[in-house]
């Protein structure tokens, strides 16, 4: 049985902003499994991204459970990259990478190899001795997923990462995100509001309604397939996500890009879809 | 039309030369103060009579009177007092400013309460406080380095308070998200963040110790070159007052560029760093 290292369960933020009570979603409930890639999608201010800071632990729930699986004793081992790479001018590119072993708390991830060994498996060695503005904001974007990952997190969450960038730069990262995905078998959560994105890059994609968001389905992709995407008929998922963004009422689960999606939820589905790929149709 | 402009490939002689860059870079300096010192001699010339005991303060009187002075060293023990106490003013100035900025820059409720008392005591002269001073302290180098101290912590504080301020906040998250105590961030990121800024503030404020430092001097010390300055007055060696005051600015601005030179933070360079390599990501795995 696949080990779940984050669950949220019953999930609502809710706070008070000019004196008015605000939710930016509620009643969410996720189950991300080891080494899959969920893709959170959906319009502008449904709150995807403070769920995802929710997950990362940097923000409380108002209601419901956050679990991470600890492999230290309690901490959430979940690590966070965001649009911007931010990093450290003051840092070169190894240094940066470098910087979360630098906290008592990511001790465990502390070795001499740790940073020479993702360094190579991100493919920035001959980075490591340049500072931020000298390199491009496609490199600067590999060097924070890095540093994300060299403490080793159970799950990484990413809020837009390559939303800042070029087309060419975005789908060129998108596709060394896979391989270095499966290579080191990572566990991803991913905010975009890009549906080829999602497509691209989700082994499932959760669709949230608009502000206060919640999980309004979820749509598993043949892991098969991920790989290649050949076989996926991109355009007939695209329009059933949108369809989505459009309407609050259960879509039909019908045979879309020749059964390679498949309608995993309804409104406020509670259930993570099982590790399966999923069968075809035809 | 330039060489560049027209395609055509560059000569020895558009290169700039080191030399030609160093000659450049003084000659025009030079010129500055050329025209400053023949200014000063014209107004000697065109506003004091002749025979007037004003024309010691002419310039030929004061570099002569200069010369004198350095010839003998009889400044060198005054200078060497007087940034003495610079030094030690400015670091105990250092010392409070910039845990009192750090403090204020990082918590809103600290510094809606320091604020207005740090504001009031920053628009008093530090001179106004020499009286009470020399009563706190007697006579001697410590009031100096009070008067100094209270001059120069100012500048510090705001400007370190502002570089907390302008910290960009998506550093203190990725802090956050990597599990750094609230320790290891004024560590790692807060501090180096405002460094640059920490060392304006210290520059602003050997500015303003220099300036707090002379007239300071003046009062319950027997050493340092305002000291000298009224001594030279009582003495009515007019050509050294004036040697003095030009020494006073000179050791100003040497100070000025020495704080600005070693202050500022240098990039370390990896010598083993090659070529940048193309902008285009590089999978790091077949896929």
């Amino acid at each position: 049985m696949a080990t779940v290292p984050l669950r949220i369960s019953g999930g609502t933020r809710a706070y008070t902003a000019g004196g008015r009570h605000v939710a930016a979603f509620r009643d969410v409930n996720l189950e991300v499994a080891h080494g899959e890639v969920v893709v959170l999608i959906g319009p502008s201010g449904c709150g995807k991204s403070t769920l995802l800071r929710v997950m990362a632990g940097l923000e409380p729930l108002s209601a419901g459970t956050v679990d991470w699986a600890a492999r230290d004793g309690g901490q959430p081992s979940v690590g966070i990259a965001f649009q911007q790479p931010l990093l450290l001018p003051w840092l070169n590119v190894r240094e940066n990478i470098a910087l979360g072993l630098r906290y008592a708390a990511n001790a465990a991830a502390r070795s001499s190899e740790a940073v020479d060994r993702i360094i190579e498996e991100f493919g920035l060695t001959e980075l490591g001795g340049y500072y931020p503005d000298e390199i491009s904001g496609g490199q600067a974007q590999r060097v924070a997923l890095a540093r994300t990952a060299v403490v080793r997190p159970e799950v990484i969450l990413l809020d837009e990462p390559f939303g800042a960038l070029d087309p060419v730069t975005r789908a060129s990262l998108q596709r060394w995100l896979i391989g270095i995905q499966q290579a080191l078998d990572l566990t991803v959560v991913i905010v975009t509001h890009d549906i080829d994105e999602a497509i691209v890059l989700g082994d499932r994609i959760a669709l949230l309604t608009p502000g206060p968001g919640t999980i309004q389905r979820i749509w598993s992709l043949d892991r098969g397939l991920r790989a290649s995407r050949e076989g996926i008929d991109a355009s007939a998922i695209r329009d059933e996500i949108l369809g989505g963004y459009g309407t609050t009422s259960p879509l039909d689960a019908g045979a879309v890009a020749g059964g390679n999606l498949r309608n995993e939820s309804t409104i406020r589905n509670t259930e993570a879809a099982p590790r399966a790929a999923i069968e075809r149709t035809s | 039309m330039t060489a560049l402009a027209t395609g055509e490939p560059r000569t020895a002689s558009d290169v700039p030369s080191r030399p030609r860059e160093l000659a450049e870079a003084l000659a025009y300096p030079a010129l500055g103060i050329g025209a400053a010192v023949f200014l000063w001699w014209l107004g000697v010339e065109l506003f004091v009579d002749e025979g007037s005991f004003l024309e010691q303060f002419a310039p030929a009187g004061a570099f002569e009177a200069l010369a004198s002075l350095l010839a003998r060293g009889t400044l060198w023990p005054h200078a060497f007092a007087t940034l003495q106490r610079i030094f030690v003013g400015l670091a105990a100035a250092t010392v409070i400013g910039i845990p009192l900025g750090l403090a204020i820059g990082s918590s809103r409720r600290f510094s809606a309460a320091v604020t207005p008392v740090a504001g009031f005591i920053r628009m008093i002269s530090p001179l106004s406080w020499t009286p009470l001073a020399i009563i706190w302290f007697g006579v001697g180098n410590p009031p100096v380095y009070f008067l100094v101290a209270i001059g120069a912590v100012w500048p510090i504080v705001l400007a370190t308070a502002a570089g907390v301020a302008g910290i960009d906040r998506g550093w203190l998250l990725v802090a956050r998200s990597l599990r750094a105590s609230r320790l290891e961030t004024v560590r790692t990121i807060v501090w180096p963040g405002i460094q640059g800024d920490v060392l304006t503030g210290i520059r602003l404020a050997t500015g303003t110790a220099w300036i707090v430092l002379v007239p300071a001097e003046m009062l319950g010390v027997d050493s340092g070159l305002g000291y000298f300055i009224l001594n030279a007055r009582d003495r009515f060696a007019y050509g050294e007052l004036v040697a003095t005051i030009l020494v006073i600015g000179a050791i100003g601005l040497a100070l000025d560029r020495a704080t600005s030179r070693l202050l500022t933070p240098r990039r370390r360079r990896r010598p083993e760093r090659g070529p940048r390599p193309d902008p285009t990501p590089i999978p790091a795995t077949g896929i």
